[in-house]
């Protein structure tokens, strides 16, 4: 350790895990998105003072490089701008064909019959060169389209090496100084001996070692993880949680539950888990260009959330069977997801198709641009958020920032994310969603007094409100 | 069976055709086909009891569909014996891995599923068209079928003579019940107008068979008065199998104009279908009518030997649902009431919960989670396909039953367990309350709280509950299968019923 001039301690932000998803993954999920948020932030604050760093562990626990923002920063924009094609979610209706009655039919009447449905028949196949046209046309359209990002993806991909290789020969060790610091921002989990460089970092190098934590939902609630990642997070947090000098949460409920996951396995924090505010928005860039194929504006409700077990879509199809079964069918306003299709759902997604989506109440948009997302935001009538279990909940926060109140879920970190704007209900509880919900949609004038109280006095919080907290709490441990 | 006719005697005729039917595609007897065996055996009794004395007759459709056929009830027991026996020899060949042949769908039907999955996994707007095309091409071809039987079946004199019914010495005979013989020829069918037509089987797999009874009403100025059990497929068609919700549906459309008398297992299947008659704009000529259903299936007695059976749960431990797993049943809020248990009460408190049936569908989803919870480390297990000694033994050996499904026309393994004995805590919908009457408990299934705290307050009472099962099995009745013979009789000769009215007075 050679410290020629001491200097105030330098925040290393490790970036590893936004690094590896640009390299493995078509789009940055929300963890990667928050991180990258919170690290340009960071920057903001610090304001050119030089004491914000970015490092990445690239091979053994050891091997950490030191990583130029700029490059990343861009990097991480046109991946995101290259994102995959989406489309809505096709609702095929087969027509019904009408067998002409044939009670008591005579000779004549069946051979009519016959002949007609025979007639018919033909006609029905002469359409097929123009379908199998249509399909020509859709697959070279799609081939257009899977080129366009492959490309983009492949320039973005060459952008993260380029820095890799830019960065190479710098090792980590021999920069960072006694004192700094090291930050876990993401979800760095694929490197399983993370721990080791996390006490490389503490113990050799007399770093000091920070984490921020989304959540614990893998080892708080199973049931709704892949298996693989159940083992994994809850093997990594196990060891790398109890040697970390201060630990950060994306809400009070995140740094309770991770504190009382701790005190469980008898290991105390050295510093209580403290909570950061949390942007109220991941920021949408792209200027709305008019989508025909979404539903017309004040025609819907939102609900902006990756399809998955636990973010309770099921809920939701039931409270709108019981909407259609109890109000007249045009006073019940079209539901749409909007989010990638996940796991866990098969069953679901299934009965959505065998219930024809409620004859098309329901609309499933995959994969929504920014552009789609901001029209889909403006357009709503309001949104609703049912999930059973958030370490945070930003599509409440981002539906107010959007001038949009919410409807969301009283569990777990919501009702801190949604704060005294948002409407709640039980997500346990059916008859309490479907009053919630359709007491809303029955008086339009409170919703739009509702939505005039939510563009007043809504108060974003800035990425840099969260930046501003880290920086305050890792000074005042010196 | 009395064949003769006397002037005030009516026949009550009773459509067995989707019976006979059902047997050849399917191994085993479903609910439906047990519910009409078991009626259908102590109808004829119970028709001598009834003013009027009504005779019971039998009919099946001839090949063509356009007539009626008369079978009698030892060609139909035959069938199901036949049948249910297969199920326990079945049963019995598993454990001795000597499979038993079961009978495949006529391989016509096996073409068209193969043409349509072919067609199915081709882009959906060539599908599409091809799909309708073929529809309207099959439908050409059914109707030139038509034409062509036409001639034939109206000069047969008699139609061919019937095969016998070959069940050598009690050793299962694969697909030798055929359609039994015909007691009357066809067009001489001794119908009187406005003879009640009974249908209370499960017809909608029938094609078309709207039309037939369009055409037996014209021919033989029947009357038909149709049980239903329950509008799954049409309330809630995401449970259901896609198929099955275009068959029943249509089946349903063209199925109810047609009949005089509309009867329903439930008082809530009763009011849905009147709900759905107003929804469609649909004019009933009269209530529909609630038959209470018998509840005693001769549940065979507990063998004395009977233990807790090897790879059971230890009697006592635990809390049983029996059903088949699918998304209806609510296996998930049973899921997330026993994790909700398990983090508010001391693990060693809480009992196992036992899932007993078969793995159904829409359920992979659930299974996949309680696979990652280690099946909540032990506390909630599946007995999948359990034998009858075995369900025996679970019902003995459980503390009590529950039943959390969301939609049901009835709910038979409510009754049941009440039937053995056992407390049932059970789900507050649709038909349910009446199932399980004032002997079972209920919850709200659709909310999580009502359920921990239903169950809680059983399991943290252990005195109240072996008081709750010794009132079950002191007060419960089983509902004799003659109560719905007789209703259903009543509700087929409802003139015969003012009679009486007015005779007593």
């Amino acid at each position: 350790m050679n410290a020629p001039t001491p200097r105030p301690p330098t925040l290393w932000i490790d970036i590893s895990d936004i690094v590896h998803y640009l390299r493995h993954h078509t789009r940055p999920s929300g963890i990667q998105r928050v991180a990258f948020e919170i690290c340009r932030a960071l920057l903001r604050v610090d304001n050119g003072a030089g004491r914000i760093r970015f490092t990445m562990r690239d091979g053994g626990p050891r091997d950490l490089v030191v990583m130029d923002w700029q490059e990343l920063e861009g990097a991480f924009s046109r991946m995101s701008e290259a994102a995959a094609p989406k489309r809505l979610a096709t609702l095929r209706t087969r027509g019904n064909i009408q067998v002409p009655g044939t009670s008591g039919a005579t000779v004549g009447m069946i051979l009519a019959t016959g002949l007609t449905l025979q007639g018919r028949a033909l006609l029905q196949l002469a359409k097929l060169p123009l379908a199998l046209g249509a399909v020509a046309a859709a697959a070279i359209r799609r081939d257009m389209e899977r080129r366009r990002v492959k490309a983009a993806r492949a320039a973005a991909r060459a952008g993260i090496e380029n820095i890799a290789t830019a960065s190479a020969g710098e090792p980590f060790e021999s920069v960072a100084q006694a004192g700094d610091w090291l930050l876990v921002l993401g979800s760095p989990w694929f490197h399983p001996d993370y721990v080791k460089t996390a006490r490389w970092a503490r113990d050799e190098l007399r770093l000091r070692f920070a984490i921020l934590m989304h959540d614990l939902i893998p080892i708080r609630r199973p049931e709704w993880c892949d298996r693989a990642m159940i083992t994994a997070f809850s093997d990594w947090h196990r060891a790398v949680l109890p040697i970390a000098d201060q630990i950060f949460a994306n809400s009070r409920f995140t740094a309770n539950d991770v504190t009382q996951w701790l005190a469980a396995s008898g290991s105390t924090p050295r510093n209580t888990a403290r909570p950061i505010p949390m942007g109220t928005g991941l920021p949408i860039g792209v200027d709305p260009a008019s989508a025909p194929h979404l539903p017309p504006a004040g025609t819907y409700v939102l609900f902006v959330s990756t399809i998955e077990a636990r973010k309770n879509h099921t809920l939701l199809f039931r409270v709108w069977r019981r909407l259609l079964s109890d109000l007249p069918r045009d006073q019940v306003p079209t539901l749409v997801f909007a989010g990638n299709i996940g796991w866990l759902v098969a069953d679901l997604i299934q009965q959505l198709h065998n219930a024809a989506f409620l004859d098309g109440k329901i609309v499933i948009v995959q994969q929504p641009s920014d552009a789609e997302l901001i029209q889909l935001y403006r357009g709503c009538r309001f949104t609703v958020f049912p999930s059973y279990y958030e370490g945070w909940g930003l599509p409440v926060s981002e539906s107010l920032a959007m001038g949009q109140p919410c409807i969301a879920s009283n569990t777990t970190a919501l009702p801190e994310s949604g704060g005294a704007m948002t409407r709640y209900f039980d997500p346990d509880k059916f008859d309490e969603a479907y009053a919630a919900i359709r007491a809303v949609i029955e008086d339009p004038a409170d919703l739009e007094a509702w939505r005039a109280q939510v563009r007043r006095d809504f108060r974003p919080v800035t990425w840099d409100d969260s930046a501003t907290v880290i920086r305050e709490t890792i000074d005042a441990l010196g | 069976m009395n064949q003769t006719i006397t002037a005030e005697r009516r026949t009550i005729w009773v459509d067995v055709e989707d019976f006979f039917k059902y047997f050849e595609a399917n191994p085993r007897p479903s609910g439906i086909q047990r519910l009409v065996f078991e009626t259908l055996k102590v109808l004829p009794a119970q028709a001598a009891a009834h003013p009027g004395s009504p005779r019971i007759a039998f009919v099946r459709h001839s090949a063509d569909d356009a007539l009626l056929r008369e079978v009698t009830f030892d060609n139909l027991a035959a069938l199901f014996d036949v049948h249910s026996r297969a199920a326990s020899v079945a049963v019995k060949a598993r454990a001795r891995t000597k499979p038993l042949r079961t009978r495949r769908p006529p391989m016509k039907a096996g073409l068209r599923h193969l043409a349509i999955r072919t067609i199915e996994r081709l882009p959906p707007e060539v599908a599409d068209v091809l799909l309708q095309a073929g529809v309207l091409q099959i439908a050409a071809l059914r109707q030139f079928k038509r034409l062509l039987r036409r001639h034939p079946v109206q000069t047969a004199e008699s139609p061919a003579p019937p095969e016998p019914v070959e069940v050598k010495g009690g050793k299962v005979v694969e697909a030798v019940v055929e359609a039994p013989a015909l007691a009357a020829t066809s067009a001489d069918l001794p119908v009187r107008p406005g003879e009640p037509l009974l249908i209370m089987g499960a017809p909608w797999a029938n094609e078309n068979y709207g039309n037939r009874l369009a055409r037996f009403r014209a021919k033989y100025r029947l009357e038909p008065a149709l049980l239903l059990y329950d509008l799954i497929p049409v309330r809630r068609p995401e449970w259901c199998d896609a198929r099955l919700v275009q068959d029943f549906t249509d089946w349903l459309e063209s199925t109810l104009p047609q009949c005089k008398q509309l009867m329903a297992i439930s008082r809530a299947t009763a009011a849905d279908v009147e709900a759905y008659a107003r929804e469609c704009s649909l004019k009933l000529s009269g209530p529909v009518v609630p038959v209470p259903i018998g509840t005693d299936f001769g549940v065979p007695t507990p063998t004395a030997d009977a233990g807790p059976g090897p790879g059971l749960p230890a009697p006592g431990s635990y809390i049983l649902f029996v059903s088949t797993m699918e998304a209806r049943k609510n296996h998930a809020v049973l899921f997330r009431v026993w994790r909700r248990l398990l983090s508010e009460m001391p693990p060693d408190r809480v009992p196992t919960l036992v899932f007993a049936g078969r793995v159904g569908w829409l359920i992979s989803d659930l299974l996949q989670q309680l696979e990652n919870t280690d099946w909540l480390g032990g506390k909630v297990r599946m007995i999948r396909d359990p034998t009858d000694t075995e369900l025996n033994a679970l019902y003995d050996g459980c503390q009590f039953t529950i039943f959390p499904s969301l939609f049901e026309g009835w709910g038979l393994p409510v009754s049941e367990s009440l039937g053995r004995g056992r407390p049932c805590l059970a789900s507050n919908r649709t038909s349910l309350p009446e199932s399980g009457g004032t002997l079972a408990r209920y919850f709200d299934p659709e909310n999580l709280d009502d359920a921990v705290r239903a169950v809680r307050d059983i399991i943290e009472d252990p005195a109240g509950l072996a008081a709750w099962q010794a009132q079950v099995a002191r007060e419960y009745r089983h509902v004799p299968w003659g109560r719905t013979a007789e209703a259903l009789i009543a509700a087929c000769l409802p003139d015969a019923e003012t009679a009486l009215a007015q005779a007593a007075q």
